[in-house]
């Protein structure tokens, strides 16, 4: 029991020769049955549900359940996902939803979708720019595609060589183990401790804060970490854990691993001593009875020191970084052998804090290096924001276990891998709390289907084609 | 019109002992501790012994008829003189109202310090007073107030006032210190009984000029102001509604603990609680059962401090006979509202004759609200509105939360992440769609905020007593005093030692009278942050022209705003507010007197200037904190909810307390503010919220994770998606409800009752009370408050009328109990058959942008008479022409056999059509 009611009726403007808005070229069925009512033959939904009288289509009221029979009007607007078609002539034509036919919005550059002289034509004006934009596009996913192609090839010889490596250097591993544990078999398993975000429940520091926090509003909790009431934020962000281990040199690769390879790795070894003097102080007495021994004058590396022959125990430690960086890269090979140019890549770029650490109050917009290693771990200044986790899909890389933010969750990163001619980072944005999010354009992620659109595109706009009831 | 006749009543009620079912109270995720109860302030507990003082029978006051005297304002005024006492020192003022309400007043003659008054016009507006003279009988002595209407034909009691003698009167006194010796027995506090806070028997005399609270003192210099009196709803009284904001049912539960009007922060508010939240509108109303007749009446509290009111029961199962309510507030005036109905509507429409009507919201307002704490930048906005626009789902407004600031400066724009505001807000418009900014009331304390300079020098802040002791100048050193003096040893041979004064005369210690005041600084979102006085007209004034476009930098006429924190939430401070002894420079009044209304005057201040900013556009303001009269300016929202079914359910309940408060632009957070709804209790978050939310808004916290709808899996999207162009679909038949409530008073959403008074089961059905409500006249809304494993089906009561129809599938159904299954495609909701329901069925991607589109009617019949009845309002949606100029089309849609539509009720004074089209 529906109809309209012309209290006011401040409709549409008339029906028009229904091309407007109608488009055929995929819709062969849609062409015949307009074709059909406009001999003045019944028309009949594409779904097949309803059969109209001609004069039914396009009258500004939707009869079909689809909406299929008003491509010119927006009377199914909401219903219908068939559509308008601007064919912005001299620009990129454009499918828009029934909605946004006569909403007061001028969406098609050919003003098509709004009343006449509701929308001056801009197509001339932005035509050459669309071009332009839409080539320099095919430009670049081509050079990508191209590039996709070489390390396709490369990568199958390059996975082979690293797989040979990491199985000959795991040998070496065995065989120096055999000679350490002779030399030193005293020597227990340690404990060890580090710096990371998967904190152990009975050593997260800020389990007493949580505690207090509770009883505080909303407000005052986040306000908290820098009120003179609250606990100093960076003894917050420096967790320690405490596991088993056996050596502390690979320990440190494992937290830092990144392309530069040991060198970065040393360079971790400052973080570790301040993460471990935090240690010390917040956690020692309740740990001192478990079998590690320290002496606060022992540097942290010299301290992991296996008492065994110093050769050996060097090579050891070289052999087991080389063998830990080429797993690393395998890791970064899983989905396909050619992201193997990637596995070695950081990408940098320098960001205000504020932008994108919203969860530090009154943090100062300083710039700072973010800082991402595809396949190993994500830095934005000094805090950790994840590491490699795994494919997310074809084109999506997961970042997990990143140190927590105050009180809040441990940071995490989503990439998603866009098609380029070079790698580079685009974007990086905290989508909720310690949640990031980051686009990295590389070439690695060029495929077919995306020159394909391009060149349809780009035809669109370079050949249109003939409309079949163009004349009126 | 029906006027109420005042007279005092000829015999003194006895009390009868009162037995109150007792709660038992779930569990708490609030900090109780942080907040007071009745027990635990002065004032209140104080009361609770004056009232079951065992000598309470005794009348103590007695109104002198012969002191009638006219009122400047219309009514008139009697002393009223305490028995115990020569002079009367209390003035009763009343107001008879044509429209079926009595205002009774009382106050001091001459109080020793000034008893604040709300001023005229902030929350009363001047409704015409009563056309019929008024009779009263000279019965002094008796002090039982009856109000009831005056024509005759339904002449029946149903509302008394001081029916059990609670009434407490505290006049501010001088600190009894301070008296002078021979004046003891003139004042006499400790021997003759006067009020609660100066009883023979020292009732309760802790905390009268000082009060310790979780660490904070509330220093008292002027000392016990409070003031109580109780209220009868006679005849058998099913249930009381109203008391909004609490979290609590529709029926208001009669707990143990009294209900706290308190304006407060609080963090994670529990539910069946009554306990304190965001906003005050201290109403009652009740149902009233006299014989065959059944009658509704309401009651108002006009009282801006912290107030109690503690509901009660002659029967000791807590059902049926009269109800009572006591209340108690902290200082101020007595001022109370009887509005004598009898009927719903009218109770509705003396409560707005008397407060004032609402102003029609802007149509985009009634759209969906797209809000989250936060979005992060220009392109997060940006992405959000597109992605909207990619999935072809409607909104209409796009918010920013605090972090959108410069350091929760407000007026100001963090540069990194929204270096071009301008434009962001000029793309949003360009879709039709606006764009909504919070502006908090605290003000960052930082020199390069020129808000918080300008602000300071104009000293407009509102101040901090820094209270010290002084010699009380009062004290002089009696005429016979003695001063005892040293006399030199002779016989010492050290020299003697320094004569140090003890043992002189010293006079007493007082605080001082005239303290210094500084700015209070408490800590909020910026760190240190300052208060304005909202009260102080000038400020008021200063803080609407911070919204002008030249001034408030980034913005554009769709922009419009969001007051949040205003109760005002001081996270240092006691209960996370404002000390009660702050002091307002606008009148040297203490915070305590003004405490419930300083959300109001934030908000006001923020419509007003925006009523400025862009002359003839309808402003558009959120807020968190409000008062009675609220609904003059601003929008409300039930604050900081969780993502809980227990939430979702009790939304039902407060929403519709908020609408029978006056309130119908209200709605909850869809989806929860706190923690994470899964995608079921999304989906049917948002069935309910697009047919009973008038204000719906999606918001959450930092913390979790996104939820914009397109966010979801994609049946869970398209449910959400069709839920929204439901809502759109329904904007014409809302928007004409506005109407009716600006210009007919009835509430847009409200409780069934209030449409089917005499169905029974309105009243006392749990599910037609807790888990029910109509949108308009017509359309009877069921929520699903459980997850499809506790609950596969639903049983709708559908009220006493010609019939209902599925708003889903157009099945018919005759009133009563029907067991509904449940999908998850929808919740039960069905509209009343007889009526026209006027939608729009293109839906677009903002409410603007379908403005222009015909309209479709729903005609739903009554299967008796095959008639239906509709209304129909249309106006340019967006400015106040519809007030100013009179431009609107409302019309009364008359659907039978014979003829389609009836006749236009409101002539257009233009080509409205014209107007219309230009306008867009």
């Amino acid at each position: 029991m529906r109809f309209v009611v012309f209290c006011i009726l401040l409709g549409i403007d008339e029906f028009q020769a229904w091309p407007l808005g109608a488009h055929f070229g995929d819709l062969s069925k849609h062409t015949q049955a307009f074709e059909a009512s406009s001999l003045g033959l019944p028309f009949q939904c594409l779904d097949g549900s309803v059969t109209l009288l001609s004069s039914d289509v396009n009258d500004n009221f939707c009869d079909c359940p689809d909406g299929s029979d008003e491509p010119s009007t927006a009377a199914c607007a909401g219903l219908s996902n068939l559509g308008f078609y601007c064919r912005n002539l001299g620009s990129a034509p454009k499918w828009l939803y029934a909605s946004r036919v006569n909403d007061g919005v001028c969406d098609c550059c050919d003003g098509s979708d709004e009343p006449p002289s509701g929308c001056p034509s801009s197509c001339d004006k932005e035509g050459p720019a669309v071009l332009a934009r839409l080539k320099a596009r095919q430009q670049e996913v081509r050079q990508g595609q191209l590039l996709r192609r070489q390390y396709e090839d490369e990568g199958l010889q390059q996975v082979v060589h690293w797989t040979e490596e990491k199985e000959r250097l795991a040998a070496d591993v065995a065989d120096l183990m055999t000679v350490q544990v002779g030399d030193a078999q005293s020597s227990p398993d340690r404990a060890f401790v580090g710096c990371s975000s998967t904190s152990t429940a009975p050593f997260y520091t800020n389990g007493h804060d949580k505690e207090q926090r509770k009883d505080v509003s909303e407000y005052t909790r986040w306000a908290l970490p820098v009120s003179e009431t609250g606990p100093h934020r960076s003894s917050q962000s420096v967790e320690c854990w405490v596991g088993e281990f056996i050596n502390a040199e690979s320990f440190c690769c494992d937290a830092s691993q990144g392309p530069q390879g040991r060198q970065e790795c040393w360079d971790e070894v400052y973080t570790f001593q301040s993460c471990c003097k935090t240690w010390q102080r917040q956690v020692l007495p309740t740990f001192e009875r478990q079998s590690w021994s320290t002496s606060e004058s022992v540097s942290p590396e010299r301290r992991f020191e296996p008492k065994s022959s110093k050769s050996v125990s060097r090579e050891m430690r070289q052999t087991k970084g080389r063998l830990f960086s080429l797993e690393s890269k395998l890791r970064a090979v899983e989905r396909s052998h050619r992201w193997f140019y990637l596995a070695d890549t950081c990408l940098t770029r320098q960001t205000h804090r504020r932008h994108t650490e919203l969860s530090i109050p009154g943090a100062s917009s300083e710039r700072v290096d973010f800082k991402l290693c595809l396949f190993g771990d994500v830095r934005f200044g000094s805090v950790n924001y994840g590491s490699f986790d795994g494919w997310d899909g074809e084109h999506g890389l997961r970042y997990s276990r990143g140190q927590h933010c105050p009180g809040g969750p441990a940071r995490s990163l989503k990439i998603c891998l866009l098609c380029g001619a070079e790698t580079e980072l685009l974007d990086i944005a905290e989508v909720s709390l310690c949640a990031y999010e980051a686009a990295v354009k590389t070439p690695g992620a060029c495929e077919l289907s995306n020159l394909e659109e391009l060149a349809d595109d780009l035809e669109k706009v370079i050949d249109r084609p003939l409309m079949p009831l163009d004349s009126s | 019109m029906r006027s109420p006749s005042f007279y005092l009543a000829s015999e003194i009620l006895s009390g009868s002992p009162t037995l109150f079912c007792s709660q038992v109270l779930p569990a708490a995720a609030v900090d109780r501790s942080k907040f007071r109860t009745c027990e635990q302030g002065s004032f209140c507990r104080r009361y609770k012994k004056w009232i079951s003082r065992p000598e309470r029978e005794k009348a103590l006051w007695t109104v002198l008829p012969q002191t009638r005297a006219p009122l400047p304002e219309g009514g008139f005024s009697f002393q009223v003189k305490h028995v115990n006492e020569e002079t009367p020192h209390l003035l009763l003022k009343l107001n008879i109202y044509a429209s079926g309400m009595v205002r009774m007043r009382i106050t001091e003659i001459k109080p020793l310090h000034i008893r604040h008054e709300i001023p005229p016009g902030d929350v009363v507006s001047d409704p015409p007073p009563a056309a019929a003279k008024v009779s009263e009988a000279d019965e002094s002595g008796k002090s039982i107030f009856k109000f009831a209407t005056a024509d005759g034909t339904a002449a029946e009691d149903r509302t008394e006032l001081n029916a059990r003698n609670m009434l407490n009167f505290e006049r501010y006194r001088t600190p009894k210190e301070r008296l002078p010796p021979d004046t003891a027995s003139v004042a006499a506090p400790d021997t003759v009984l006067l009020d609660a806070a100066a009883h023979p028997n020292g009732l309760d005399t802790n905390g009268l000029w000082e009060e310790p609270f979780g660490g904070h003192t509330d220093q008292k210099p002027r000392g016990p102001a409070s003031l109580g009196m109780d209220v009868s709803f006679l005849g058998d009284v099913p249930s009381l509604f109203g008391l909004p904001e609490h979290a609590t049912k529709a029926s208001l539960p009669f707990y143990q603990e009294p209900y706290r009007f308190f304006n407060l922060d609080v963090f994670e508010y529990e539910i069946d609680e009554p306990m304190a939240l965001y906003g005050a509108i201290p109403i009652i109303w009740a149902i009233h059962r006299l014989g065959g007749q059944t009658v509704s009446s309401g009651f108002l509290w006009i009282n801006p401090s912290e107030t109690f009111v503690k509901l009660e029961r002659d029967t000791p199962d807590g059902k049926g006979g009269p109800a009572h309510a006591w209340w108690t507030s902290e200082s101020g005036v007595l001022d109370t509202v009887v509005m004598v109905g009898p009927t719903p509507k009218t109770v509705s429409a003396q409560f707005h004759d008397l407060t004032g009507h609402g102003p029609m919201p802007g149509l985009w307002a009634l759209g969906k609200h797209q809000c989250r704490w936060n979005y992060m930048s220009e392109k997060d906005v940006a992405t959000v509105d597109s992605m909207y626009d990619k999935y072809d789902i409607p909104y209409d407004t796009i918010w920013l939360d605090i972090e959108h600031t410069d350091g929760k400066a407000y007026f100001s724009w963090n540069a990194a992440a929204f270096p071009n505001p301008k434009q962001m807000i000029d793309n949003i418009s360009a879709k039709r769609r606006k764009f909504v900014n919070v502006v908090d009331p605290h003000i960052k304390k930082d020199e390069k905020f020129h808000v918080y300079r300008e602000v300071r020098d104009k000293g407009f802040f509102v101040k901090k007593v820094s209270y010290k002791q002084i010699d009380d100048p009062t004290d002089v050193k009696p005429a016979d005093w003695v001063e005892e003096t040293k006399i030199p040893d002779p016989t010492a041979t050290q020299p003697p030692e320094l004569f140090c004064g003890e043992g002189g005369w010293h006079p007493r210690k007082v605080n001082d009278p005239t303290p210094d005041l500084t700015d209070f600084e408490g800590w909020c979102w910026p760190g240190t942050s300052l208060y304005p006085d909202f009260t102080d007209p000038a400020m008021r004034e200063y803080w609407g022209s911070q919204f002008a476009l030249d001034k408030y930098t980034g913005t554009n006429a769709d922009t419009y705003i969001w007051n949040d924190m205003n109760e005002p939430s001081v996270f240092n401070g006691p209960e996370v507010t404002m000390p009660r002894d702050a002091i307002h420079p606008n009148g040297m009044v203490e915070h305590r007197d003004v405490h419930n209304m300083y959300g109001y005057y934030v908000h006001r201040a923020t419509f007003e200037g925006l009523q400025k900013r862009t002359p003839g556009d309808r402003p558009f303001v959120l807020t968190r904190s409000f008062f009675i009269g609220s609904h003059k300016y601003s929008a409300i929202w039930t604050g900081d909810n969780y993502a809980q079914w227990s939430h979702l359910k009790a939304s039902i309940a407060m929403v519709g307390a908020l609408t029978l408060g006056g309130q119908s632009l209200v709605g909850a957070d869809v989806g929860g503010f706190f923690k994470h709804p899964d995608t079921e209790m999304t989906v049917r978050w948002y069935q309910l919220a697009v047919l009973i939310y008038p204000f719906l808004r999606n918001h959450a916290h930092l913390e979790t994770p996104r939820r914009e709808p397109y966010v979801f899996d994609e049946k869970t999207m398209l449910r959400i998606k069709a839920s929204l162009q439901m809502r759109y679909k329904m904007l014409p038949l809302w928007y004409t409800l506005f109407h009716r409530w600006a210009s007919a008073a009835e509430p847009v959403v409200r409780p069934l009752f209030w449409d089917f008074l005499d169905d029974p089961q309105t009243h006392e059905n749990e599910e037609a009370l807790e888990s029910q409500i109509m949108l308009g006249d017509s359309l009877l809304v069921h929520g699903i408050a459980k997850p499809s494993s506790e609950q596969s089906e639903a049983t709708v009561y559908l009220p006493k009328a010609s019939g209902w129809y599925s708003i889903h599938n157009g099945a018919f159904k005759a009133p009563g109990a029907h067991v509904h299954k449940l999908d998850l495609d929808s919740i039960p909701a069905y509209y009343r058959a007889g009526t026209v329901v006027p939608l729009k069925s293109r839906i677009r991607r903002s409410s603007a942008c379908m403005s222009l589109d015909p309209f479709t009617l729903n005609v739903y019949l009554n299967p008796q008479t095959g008639a239906a009845k509709g209304r129909l309002y249309i106006d340019d949606y967006r400015t106040r022409t519809y007030q100013d100029v009179g431009l609107l089309c409302a019309r009364k849609i008359d659907f039978t056999c014979s003829a389609r539509l009836g006749t236009r009720t409101h002539h257009a004074k233009a080509s409205f059509e014209e107007t219309l089209k230009s306008s867009h």
